[in-house]
């Protein structure tokens, strides 16, 4: 059933932030798993099915499938978090963060953890091509990388990517309080002022109807701004 | 007779006070017992009923004196105390604003932090689970 915890991908645990994910959450998990990795779902107050399809994918793969559940939903940065101790406290050496709405191949995980256990980064950033993306996506990771420039100091070539793989030392010391889309901005931000070392790895989106309605618009973009704005006065 | 015709000027309930004057006293002494209240039952700290005792007498001083308030708005680069005053009460209220968006935020923290430890605490346990079954 599966490719039983190799070497590789024994210590690699998955944290994968799930609201309202019941059509795609069971296939990525135990995609993952199949796989041999550890992966840590965390429910965000889903107010559908995913958590009972969690604990369903759990009963296949008990060893490598832990689900822990938020009983409110607080954001896409406070699950992350949540599965990033959960992660660190079972002893993992690389945490990769996963979106459960199916945008990510499973197959580009290999990929951002290979500069990890290489040593030579930190932290790793699956950047996504923004030519693969429709215009009006583009153009708000256009902006937001811009903004994250000015902001943080650092030119990534996609800074909202849900897909980035952190060792254990980076994972532990990299602070989040963004509890929404936020988060991305805000873990470029600690990798800037940890000074960790970041690489970053193309990576293949793949865009349906239903990743499409997430992510960075406009919106999502204007509300990051503005939080960008008010940390700038925080003590 | 016209709006212009009328002499606001003889809208003086008792002898020289103005209306918006009576008013003043009325709200000050009602929100002077509101504090009272809280801090009899402890809700608010002497320091902060003295605070706002102290701000009601100094509205109520430029509202009968007002005057008074023009040296002071000259100072900062005003023509007229209302200015100063219209001035200080946006920025006051910018102020608030942002105190609730703070207080607000470390309140969300709080929450967030106590619904990750209930689910840290409560991770999915299939034997758990079974045994409920």
């Amino acid at each position: 059933m599966s490719e039983i915890n190799s070497e590789f991908t024994k210590d690699v645990y998955l944290v994968v932030p799930a609201f309202n994910e019941e059509k795609t959450v069971s296939q990525i998990i135990e995609g993952i798993a199949e796989r041999g990795y550890n992966v840590i779902l965390v429910n965000d107050g889903s107010r559908d099915k995913t958590l009972k399809l969690a604990i369903e994918s759990k009963r296949k793969y008990p060893n490598q499938i832990f689900v822990v559940s938020h009983v409110i939903n607080r954001g896409l940065g406070a699950a992350l978090k949540t599965g990033m101790v959960v992660a660190l406290n079972k002893g993992a050496e690389y945490i990769v963060t996963f979106d459960a709405d199916g945008q990510h191949e499973i197959a580009d995980i290999p990929k951002v953890c290979k500069p990890l256990q290489d040593g030579e980064a930190d932290v790793v950033i699956g950047a996504r091509p923004f030519e693969d993306m429709p215009i009006s996506k583009s153009f708000a990771n256009y902006i937001m990388n811009a903004l994250t420039l000015i902001f943080y100091g650092r030119n990534v070539k996609d800074s909202q990517s849900g897909l980035r793989a952190f060792t254990a030392h980076a994972a532990d010391i990299i602070n989040i309080v963004s509890r929404g889309y936020g988060v991305s901005s805000e873990f470029i931000k600690e990798i800037s002022d940890k000074k960790l070392r970041l690489a970053e790895v193309t990576i293949t989106t793949i865009y349906t109807p239903e990743t499409q309605n997430k992510g960075t618009d406009a919106i999502v973009g204007l509300k990051i701004l503005t939080k960008m704005v008010i940390d700038l006065f925080r003590i | 007779m016209t709006y212009s015709e009328f002499n606001w000027e003889s809208v003086i309930i008792i002898g020289p006070f103005r209306t918006y004057q009576i008013l003043l006293i009325i709200a000050t002494i009602i929100l002077i017992i509101f504090f009272y209240r809280r801090l009899r039952v402890k809700k608010i700290t002497p320091a902060t009923f003295g605070l706002w005792v102290f701000v009601c007498l100094i509205v109520n001083f430029f509202a009968f004196a007002p005057k008074m308030s023009d040296p002071l708005a000259g100072f900062f680069g005003f023509g007229r105390g209302l200015d100063l005053l219209l001035v200080i009460g946006f920025a006051g209220t910018v102020y608030a604003i942002f105190r609730l968006y703070v207080k607000i935020d470390e309140l969300n923290r709080n929450m967030t932090d106590l619904v990750r430890a209930l689910a840290i605490k409560d991770e999915i346990q299939l034997e758990d689970l079974d045994e409920e079954e």
